[in-house]
């Protein structure tokens, strides 16, 4: 049973739905948003030589980097009276990404998660648990108006307070639950060590997990432990938020809603369109959004395509779960971070240098993310007072402006390993 | 009353084992005698402490080995082994106001000499205050 009628379209049905979806947004941004004017411009493309979906290729990708060269505002194609919602994710430079979404943006988003919820049997009859972080992030609103308009009950508890988060599920019967990977293995063990049955004491019976990434092995120990089915749930807030891609129960692939968000795979380094089943890079264009349409965004996330029909009857695209960045981006805990960023924000702290090692690690089933921090010399001193100030300023800015928790190791200046001269500045123990 | 300001090196340790070895080997290696060593942590670092007549030398060798060093003034003072002469001591500077940073012993065969660490702005009053109070101060070459 699916949500809407396009999951199921025939080959040539959803491609020439793409293909005028496609053209509309193509004339609309060219003529509403100077940024693509100029680009569609300077790659001598008019939205009028767009005449089939291949044709996409000839137009200049979007990256990152763009959105903040047009903060906050710039790339919105819409006046800000139709803008209904702004999400935000930290920028590199201090200036965060902005996101904004119209009205009919908003029904899409909706619609899309809502299919996702759909995948894994939602009713108006289920509860859900969205123990997803509210706020700024796009992930627990987006899967909170979703629940909301299929009349599912939502528990909005957010991230954190493990030990709430457990008497909320148990009292208040949750049947389904959002949240990282991670934090549901957490969650499993809490409960454990807090003398709960899970299998008892709950009425869990599926679960929309994403955010970061997670291997088969720890699909199955979720599923295994809180005897749920597994539904990972892709998305990025640039795009719309999480309901880009899901996983219906005949396949960890995730269906792609393609007839908002047209996909391509690229290789990461020449930039050339590869063939489907191929690894590269995801790329996306958003063929139905109004408040911030965007062309051939570089989603920096490494996938594969494919067209083979699944057995849940739609035939939507598919992509595998993401296996890796082309970029350094990190994931803690579900939130995306940039060495570039970290860096930003030491830049502004007095006292250290920026000599520094940030080391992810698991502690148990979550992240925990280390920075080691060269001292200045300058701020040598003889109290150690001043020197765990220094270290609270930076775990306090750190959480500010990116919003992660970070431990701070003040170490002595030339003291972190240098490569050719050069200091190691990721060390990924995670995998 | 710049004579009774004691020198003090103050090192920067991480919180790893053999850090602390690695000073005290290069300081060794140098032939250079500690006089008193206070180590002061956190859960994370440490500040060594140190007296040595080799001050400067000491601070060089370091530096020179990759290691924070700074030198510190502090105030140093005579007590007789009796009950309540340390306390004396502390009384005369809370009198004064003077907050007392930390504080640690060297040993010597029969007193004990306390090494006090007040504010900077404040040594000059504190040292003045302790002289008032009758207590004996001691200058770098009394270490």
């Amino acid at each position: 049973m699916v949500l809407c009628p396009e999951e199921t379209l025939g080959k040539e049905d959803l491609r020439s739905l793409q293909l005028v979806r496609l053209k509309e947004t193509l004339e609309r941004v060219y003529h509403l948003v100077p940024f693509y004017k100029k680009s569609f411009d300077e790659a001598n493309i008019h939205p009028e030589n767009i005449k089939s979906l291949e044709d996409l290729e000839k137009l200049p990708f979007t990256k990152k980097q763009d959105l903040r060269d047009h903060y906050p505002y710039g790339l919105f194609a819409v006046p800000m009276d139709q803008i209904v919602r702004i999400h935000s994710s930290s920028g590199t430079t201090g200036k965060p990404t902005v996101v904004g979404y119209t009205a009919h943006d908003m029904d899409i988003w909706t619609e899309v998660v809502g299919r996702i919820f759909r995948m894994g049997g939602l009713t108006s009859r289920d509860i859900l648990q969205n123990s997803t972080g509210y706020g700024l992030f796009t992930g627990g609103l987006g899967f909170h108006s979703a629940a909301e308009r299929m009349k599912i009950a939502v528990i909005p508890s957010s991230t954190g307070f493990t030990s709430r988060q457990l008497l909320l599920l148990k009292d208040f019967g949750a049947t389904a639950i959002t949240g990282t990977p991670s934090f549901a293995l957490h969650l499993a063990e809490v409960a454990k060590a807090e003398g709960y049955d899970i299998k008892k004491d709950f009425k869990l019976r599926t679960g929309f997990f994403g955010a970061e990434p997670a291997s088969s092995g720890l699909k199955e120990e979720i599923s295994r432990v809180w005897g749920i089915d597994y539904h990972e749930v892709y998305g990025l807030s640039e795009i719309i938020g999480p309901g880009v891609a899901g996983s219906c129960k005949h396949s960890d692939w995730l269906h792609i809603s393609e007839d908002h968000f047209y996909p391509e795979i690229i290789d990461p380094l020449t930039c050339k369109t590869l063939p489907e089943g191929e690894k590269g890079e995801l790329v996306i264009t958003t063929i139905t959004k109004h408040g911030l349409p965007i062309i051939r965004y570089r989603t920096g996330d490494i996938t594969r395509l494919t067209r083979i029909p699944c057995k849940c009857g739609r035939t939507l695209a598919r992509i595998e779960s993401i296996s890796g960045r082309s970029d350094d981006m990190l994931v803690i805990n579900g939130v995306n971070v940039f060495p570039s960023q970290i860096e930003h924000v030491l830049s502004s702290i007095g006292g250290i240098t920026l000599n520094y090692q940030i080391i992810a690690k698991k502690k148990g089933h979550l992240d925990k993310l280390e920075v080691d921090v060269e001292l200045d010399e300058s701020l040598m001193c003889d109290d150690v007072g001043v020197l765990e100030k220094l270290k609270k300023e930076c775990e306090r800015s750190l959480l500010n402006n990116l919003y992660i928790n970070v431990a701070i190791h003040l170490v002595a200046p030339k003291s972190i390993a240098r490569s050719e001269g050069k200091a190691v500045r990721v060390i990924d123990q995670r995998r | 009353m710049d004579s009774y300001k004691l020198e003090q090196l103050t090192v920067f340790v991480e919180n790893r084992t053999g850090e602390l070895l690695a000073i005290t080997s290069i300081l060794e290696k140098e032939g250079i005698s500690i006089t008193s060593i206070m180590l002061a942590d956190s859960s994370e670092f440490g500040l060594l402490r140190l007296l040595t007549p080799e001050i400067s030398r000491a601070k060089e060798v370091l530096l020179g080995n990759g290691f924070m060093a700074q030198t510190t003034q502090v105030l140093g003072v005579r007590i007789e082994n009796h009950i309540g002469s340390f306390s004396r001591v502390v009384r005369i500077l809370g009198w004064a106001n003077i907050d007392i940073r930390y504080t640690y012993t060297v040993n010597e065969k029969n007193d004990g000499i306390f090494i006090f660490k007040v504010d900077d702005n404040l040594l000059e009053k504190g040292a003045k205050a302790l002289l008032d109070g009758g207590v004996s101060l001691i200058k770098h070459e009394d270490l």
